[in-house]
């Protein structure tokens, strides 16, 4: 057997150090958190971003990613949503890698798991993000995508032996943006326009207009705001923690609890009948170290947490989609009786939504168990030891929802006999009472073992350390046949001379369950470098350079992520077709016979992603240690790639579904540069950080469906670059539309987007689109944080911002009346009328939905840049006297802003991050206290 | 000391000791290849999965249908029917009027998946695909030869309706007889098929029904196997594509193409180079066979006579699952209550409250080809935009002849007769009848159609097209007189229709012409029928002005207005379907001529 001849080769390696008789490693030194350890951080040959768990805190914000806008160079972090509960980073690790899938693994306290977002930034230590091969080759043939390891704070015997902390913090919440649509007679005005526009008859008469303008009978006329009716001005959020800390001789321990509370920005609810979006949650964490005797110790993390989520019934998106779009001559909020209004077409009257049907609620549990032991054998060399942990975690979630269903009165217009206008209601719909359900019930749960040998020694020339080690990981999902089950045997072997040159070589020899006995397996190696050249005799010892270090890794790594599960299997079975089983109906009645089908074409050599990784790095500090410096440049060949390769097969071959094969590349190109510079002036401290990255990945071999013309290939372009027409203008008249080539989508009126027939064969149609704008995610990213304090006082900012990015402008926003609904002011003041034709900036009003121009072209693409200060925080620290005698040895209190304000470039009237008039991106506003006892 | 480092090595050694087990797959109920052919009931499974995704059944369809195979069945919310003079729709969801009305398809729109007409021809060729691997397995099943064979037959069968599908759209094609490999990319190129000619693509298709018929039987015994492959459907197509083949789009009596074509290659895919009266022939005996299997050999078929009402007798084709005329049908996906028969039913007189009806509904062009019941032609002459009394309307459309009224729901009369309830389209209520635009509801297929009755069947073959298709040879080949009338009159004295007598060929052309847009309304034929007459691009056929009889809720009394409703644009590269561009694009394909 083969790990048979790993151990073996793991003996002999332990053996040969042994009969080195080096010496055992000098703990003091800056130490590093690495995947299973700790290194000593000049001495790192990695590529890593590392940021303490006290300044994540910073950004008040309930979900854990969101705290790392700006703290990471080298991550891209984009915010596509405010609600409370739903509101996680996207994040990228050095850009996008594949068209697959980019999720990265985490790490918490050195096991995977699968949810980090609801840790509190309280508890944790620090985050590490892992960067290039050398960081990343144990990790073997998850590690592609990146990582980030979560290290929890521990007790320490350092300073008092019992600290305790308790943490206090309450924020106001607005919306950064809430778009503007149209009262009732603009709307109705501007609906005129555009029948009118589409060559029908207006549907609002005169007197229809004058009613809406002078507003004077609002449920003939009706004129409803839904953000004015459904939104409270503010939301709020707020947080509390309670931690101990200490320890002594034998036993170290670290003890938290805390509280998160985060409430919508719906009005009038009660929290009974119906409810406003809540999220709420409540962390725990124990982490204990005992020192059984001089040689054994134990670690045992405790982590664990409830969150309580409610929200109405009515999904979000829907929900603001109904706020924004519904016309605001629709129907009045309620009758003069006060009854809920609807009409059969639009029913879903939003304040009907929001306090009338109930709510859902969703409830999680979550436990995360590790111990770890840790045995020194002095007795055989020192600087040897053997380890091993277990860890269990699980996840339980459940629902609980309130339905009710309401009756809604149609309002029904008519013109009696005089010719007077009356107004009646019909009923529809009925009232029920709440009824109670709950479902919605899920569990996961992982179980990692890993076990190992370590051992460091360190002499005046040599210093060494290795690791090797074993782990597997084993999650599952409720109600999935099989488990998600991987291995990985991994090591490290690093090697300083004389504190100038650094070699480490690391390895994972992985796999994983979803491939094909025998070739379930794969080895990951990576090899670094390093020359510390500040220690080397022909650099002068100066305060000037203080420390400089060049280095440089090379290594192959895997992502098993995104792919069908045990694709190289041949499946057959019944396929449902909208939810009925595929068949056939034989027989005089509907006797259904089922079918069975020959399912998606199995790849018999499918296998994981590949990824050859490069990067060099420089690592300095200059002008005594006040200036730092950290620059990566690398370079990522990505290949195998699952990619549909029925696309380039003829329709013939009868596998049109799909045949997913290992064929796709890219390559991902980039850089990353971070300074910082702190110093002191007399009782001022004040430090400057500067980050900056670069990512671009290009498609190397996409096997796409085959096109007409070469410039519609994703081939050679970007990763998300988007294609669409160019946009030329609009037509001038009817004359302009004759005199240019035929547009084929519908039959275009003046005002009508005007394209550019980029082949020139005399028709615009898909074949003219090519590549528009940037990648829609950021290539830039970039971030400052400065702050400044002065005897108590303190004063931080935190920017970040975005930039090489392009979105695309489309849906209700900027495409009114289509199935009748609203228009935003952002529309009526662009848009093309024959008298604005020389300034339109949008294309002329009609009541459908355009063919021809809404789709995709560069009139609604926008580059965009943006910085956000995300986050600025004042603070006043107070020691001694009072405090002093009421036994607190410090109180903090502060004041902090998140998304305080954006500057963009963006002419569009929606957030640019969230690019929606969906639940909105926040602004909070905070104070906060903060005790030490 | 140094055995505590051992023993520390071989604790970890013994986590290995089931490594491939950690990470071997749990058993499970998958199914693997062998496991389908091995089992009867898998393999008869599997025969139902080639019917299943074998084109059949051409009613239309609700356009989100997530699974792409719905569609090439029928198109999304109307009838085919609707891209010719005979119905008219409206409403959002039909794809029918947005794109072949308005002439807005072409090869980048015609088959992507994602809109909804009435053809997909990848999805076509993943059910051949499907007959390959059934036909090229089924012998490992543990059947006996005879059923083999006659399995493996019904598999050939569809796999060349299949390819008849395509045939009659595209013109010639390529021809998939075997399960291509496409395991890995570098099988592709293996397998780039270029076009067959049409002649070759005829060939084939006429080879396999004969083939197949060897093996099928007449008959199924059970009544539960209604709608399987019975000898008579393989005559049947034999004789519909022969029938086609012999028509002026593909055998035109001058050699003209529809539109120019100067390549010689590309002449030979669309239709036959050089005329030949003798394909004429070869489409009357076969359309001879599928009479004669039916007087002689099937024991069951013929022409449906029950009813002593002649209207009653008609709808009853359409209605009764077990009507001897049907050759070959195709029952519903799902029951009448789901959105496919949904669309086809008027207004919201069943189920009330049904959104978005598409009501079909007969064009006034198309109500004139119908006869009245003593054999003469109406008097249409309305003039554009005059009022004329709703009691004329009432008395002109009363006195078409009986297919007409079993095909159309007017205004003034009951939709389930008997009822009682009459309907006056003009008037408002919450039935959304007011919208109609043409003439009448439609009401083949969906008389006495309920939410919760079985849906009506697609009729892919009835025996009363083989007797105008044999009467149409027959005249073409100069035939006997007698026998073509004969051929007519069998399908016009089943409704109590006068005979028709023969003049001359051109004026018999005419009347057979006429006689099938009557007795095939609304099934589909007529799309095709035009294509292979050429006179699709006739005004007022698939081309320009469509017109109604609007009705008019005036005082003292209802009047009805000859009014135009559509403008249809056509283009004579129409006549065949362009292959769509990812085809054509891949380097292999000879695209049809003007697209």
């Amino acid at each position: 057997m083969k790990e048979n001849n790993m151990n073996r080769l793991a003996t002999f390696i332990v053996f040969l150090i042994i009969s080195a008789g080096m010496h055992a490693a000098d703990p003091d030194s800056t130490l590093l958190n690495i995947s299973f350890g700790k290194q000593e951080a000049e001495l790192s040959t990695s590529s890593v971003s590392e940021v303490k768990g006290d300044d994540l805190r910073k950004s008040h914000v309930a979900t854990l990613s969101n705290t790392f806008f700006g703290r990471f160079s080298g991550m891209t972090t984009l915010q596509t949503d405010g609600e409370p509960g739903y509101d996680e980073a996207t994040i990228y690790l050095r850009g996008p890698h594949s068209m697959r899938s980019n999720s990265f693994i985490i790490l918490v306290d050195g096991f995977e798991t699968d949810g980090f977002n609801q840790l509190t930034a309280e508890e944790i230590e620090s985050v590490t993000y892992l960067k290039d091969a050398a960081a990343l080759a144990v990790h073997g043939i998850s590690g592609a995508n990146g990582a980030l390891l979560i290290t929890t704070k521990r007790g320490s015997l350092t300073g008092k032996k019992l600290k305790i902390s308790f943490k206090a913090r309450y924020g106001v919440q607005t919306p950064t943006h809430l778009p503007r649509f149209e009262n009732a007679y603009n709307y109705a005005r501007l609906y005129n326009e555009g029948l009118e526009n589409d060559g029908m008859a207006p549907l609002y008469s005169e007197s229809d207009l004058a009613g809406y303008q002078s507003g004077t009978d609002p449920y003939a006329y009706p004129d409803v705001n839904w953000y004015d009716e459904m939104l409270s001005k503010t939301s709020d959020l707020q947080d509390y923690t309670l931690s101990f800390s200490g320890g002594n001789k034998f036993s170290r321990y670290y003890v938290m609890a805390g509280y998160m509370g985060s409430n919508g920005l719906y009005a009038h609810t009660d929290g009974k009948n119906n409810s406003n979006i809540s999220f709420q949650r409540i962390n725990f964490r124990a982490n204990v170290d005992i020192d059984v005797s001089s040689n054994l110790s134990f670690a045992l993390n405790l982590g664990g947490r409830i969150e309580d989520r409610k929200f109405p019934n009515t999904g979000t998106a829907t929900l603001w989609q109904n706020m924004a779009t519904y016309a605001p001559n629709l129907y009045p909020v309620r009758t003069p009786q006060g009854q809920i209004t609807g009409t059969a077409n639009y029913p879903d009257n939003p304040i009907g939504s929001l306090l009338e049907e109930g709510y859902g609620s969703r409830h999680s549990r979550n436990v995360q168990a590790i111990v770890t032991a840790k045995y020194l054998l002095p007795f055989i060399t020192d600087g040897l030891a053997v380890f091993g942990g277990v860890a269990l975690s699980s996840n339980y979630m459940s629902g609980y929802n309130k339905t009710k269903s309401y009756a809604y009165y149609e309002p029904v217009k008519t013109l009696s006999q005089v010719g007077e206008d009356s107004l009646y209601y019909i009923r529809r719909g009925t009232d029920t009472d709440l009824t109670v359900s709950t479902g919605n019930d899920g569990e996961t749960s992982r179980t990692g073992v890993h076990a190992g040998v370590e051992y460091e020694t360190r002499s005046d020339l040599h210093n060494l350390n290795l690791q090797m080690m074993f782990k597997q990981d084993a999650y599952s999902i409720f109600g999935q046949q099989s488990v998600f089950a991987k291995q990985n045997w991994l090591g490290r072997f690093g090697y300083a001379y004389d504190r100038k040159y650094l070699a480490e070589l690391s390895f994972s020899y992985s796999g994983t369950d979803n491939y094909k006995k025998g070739q379930r397996f794969g080895l990951f190696p990576a090899l670094s470098l390093g020359w510390i050249l500040s220690n080397e005799d022909f650099i002068p010892k100066t305060d000037k350079v203080n420390f400089l270090k060049i280095r440089g890794s090379a290594g192959l790594l895997g992502n098993d992520n995104g792919a069908e599960r045990f694709a190289y299997n041949q499946y057959w079975g019944t396929a449902s077709r909208q939810g009925y089983n595929q068949g056939y109906f034989f027989g005089t009645g509907v006797t259904f016979q089922d079918a069975l089908v020959q399912l998606a074409l199995a790849d018999p050599n499918f296998t994981w992603e590949k990824a050859m990784l490069y990067n060099v790095g420089i690592d300095a500090l200059f002008f005594n240690r006040r200036l730092s410096l950290t620059t990566d440049l690398y370079l990522e060949n990505r290949y195998d790639i699952l990619v549909n390769v029925a696309n380039t097969m003829p329709s013939f071959s009868g596998v049109d579904f799909s045949s997913m094969q290992n064929k796709g590349k890219t390559r991902n190109q980039g850089f990353e540069v971070s300074a910082r510079y702190a110093d002191k002036v007399g009782d001022v401290n004040y430090f400057a950080g500067l980050g900056g990255s670069m990512s671009r990945t290009k498609i190397v071999a996409s096997y796409e469906t085959p096109r007409k013309e070469e410039a519609r290939y994703t081939q050679g372009r970007p990763l998300g670059q988007r294609f669409g027409l160019e946009a030329i203008g609009f037509f001038r008249d009817e004359t302009d539309i004759e005199n240019n080539p035929l547009q084929t989508f519908s039959n275009v009126r003046p005002g009508d987007l005007k394209y550019k027939d980029q082949n020139g064969d005399g028709i615009i149609d898909v074949n003219d689109e090519v590549a528009i704008g940037n990648p829609n995610i950021p290539e830039i990213s970039y971030s400052a944080n400065v702050g400044i304090s002065w005897k108590g006082f303190d004063l931080e900012f935190l920017f970040d911002g975005n930039t090489n990015r392009s979105v695309y402008l489309s849906g209700y926003m900027f495409w009114p009346f289509i199935n009748d609904y609203n228009i935003s002011k952002w529309t009526t003041e662009r848009r093309w009328t024959p008298e604005t034709a020389d300034r339109a900036a949008a294309p002329r009003l009609g009541v459908q939905a355009n063919a021809n121009n809404y789709r995709s072209s560069d009139f609604w693409v926008r580059d965009i840049s943006l910085l956000r200060l995300r986050n600025a925080e004042i603070g006043w620290t107070y020691q001694g006297g009072a405090l002093q005698r009421a036994k607190i040895e410090k109180c903090r209190v502060y004041l902090s802003a998140l998304n305080l304000f954006t500057l963009d470039n963006l002419d569009a009237d929606v957030d640019p991050e969230t690019l929606s008039a969906g639940y909105p991106t926040l602004k909070t506003f905070s104070l906060g206290v903060t005790l030490d006892f | 000391m140094k055995y505590l480092l051992i023993i520390g090595c071989i604790l970890i050694s013994t986590l290995f000791f089931s490594c491939e087990d950690y990470l071997e797959k749990p058993i499970s109920s998958d199914i693997t290849v062998d496991s389908v052919f091995n089992s009867a009931i898998r393999t008869e499974q599997f025969l139902w999965n080639v019917y299943s995704t074998a084109s059949i059944y051409e009613f239309n369809h609700f356009w989100s249908s997530s699974d792409p195979r719905f569609y090439h069945y029928g198109a999304s919310g109307s009838l085919v029917s609707v891209a010719t003079d005979e119905l008219e729709v409206e409403g959002t969801y039909p794809a029918i009027p947005r794109y072949f009305h308005t002439g807005t398809w072409n090869a980048a729109t015609i088959d992507p998946g994602s809109w909804g007409l009435e053809f997909m021809s990848h999805i076509t060729y993943q059910g051949i695909r499907n007959a390959n691997i059934f036909m090229e397995n089924v012998d490992k099943s543990p059947f006996s030869e005879n059923e083999k064979n006659s399995m493996k037959a019904e598999a050939r069968f569809l796999r060349a309706l299949m390819h008849f599908d395509l045939m009659q759209r595209l013109g010639g094609i390529s021809i998939v007889d075997h399960v291509l490999s496409v395991s890995s990319i570098d099988d592709v190129e293996g397998v780039k098929i270029p076009r067959s000619t049409y002649a070759q693509t005829v060939d084939f298709i006429v080879s396999e029904c004969e083939e197949a018929a060897k093996y099928l039987p007449n008959v199924y015994e059970d009544t539960k196997y209604l709608g399987r492959i019975v000898k008579g459907a393989a005559l049947a197509l034999k004789a519909r594509v022969l029938l086609y083949a012999a028509s002026p789009l593909f055998n035109d009596p001058e050699g003209k193409t529809y539109v120019p074509v100067n390549d010689p290659v590309l002449r030979e895919l669309i239709g036959y180079p050089t005329y030949d009266p003798n394909r004429w022939q070869l489409a009357v005996e076969a359309n001879k066979a599928v009479l004669d299997w039916a007087a002689n050999e099937s024991g069951w078929c013929q022409l449906y006579t029950g009813f002593d009402n002649p209207v009653d007798r008609y709808e009853e084709i359409f209605i009764n699952h077990t009507c001897p005329e049907v050759i070959l049908s195709a029952g519903l996906m799902q029951n009448a209550g789901g959105y496919f028969c949904l669309f086809m039913l008027p207004g919201q007189i069943i189920p009330q409250g049904q959104n978005n009806p598409s009501n079909h509904a007969i064009t006034f062009n198309f109500t004139k080809f119908y006869q009245k019941s003593d054999g003469t032609d109406q008097v249409w002459n309305e003039e554009e935009g005059v009022a004329y009394p709703y009691s004329q309307y009432q008395r002109k459309l009363g006195e078409l002849e009986p297919r007409f009224q079993a095909s159309v729901f007017q205004s003034g009369t009951e939709w389930s007769r008997g009822s009682g309830t009459v309907y006056h389209f003009y008037e408002t209520n919450t039935l959304q009848l007011k919208d109609i635009r043409g003439v009448g509801f439609m009401r083949k297929f969906v008389k006495g159609v309920t939410p919760n009755s079985p849906a009506p069947r697609w009729i892919t073959f009835r025996l009363a097209e083989f007797y105008l298709n044999y009467a149409e040879a027959l005249n073409e080949v100069n035939g006997n007189p007698g026998e073509i009338e004969w051929a007519v009159n069998q399908v016009r004295r089943r409704v109590d229709m006068p005979d028709v007598k023969f003049t001359n060929q051109n004026e018999m052309r005419q009347i057979i012409r006429r006689e099938r847009a009557v007795e095939f309304a609304f099934e589909q034929h007529r799309y095709f029928d035009l294509r292979r007459w050429k006179t699709a691009s006739e005004e007022g056929v698939m081309k320009g002005k469509i017109y109604t009889l609007k009705l008019y809720d005036t005082k003292p009394e209802p009047t009805y207005k000859l009014e135009q409703i559509s403008s249809r644009v056509w283009e004579d590269k129409m006549y065949l379907y362009p292959f769509r561009q990812q085809e054509v694009d891949l380097g292999y394909i000879i695209q049809n001529p003007g697209w």
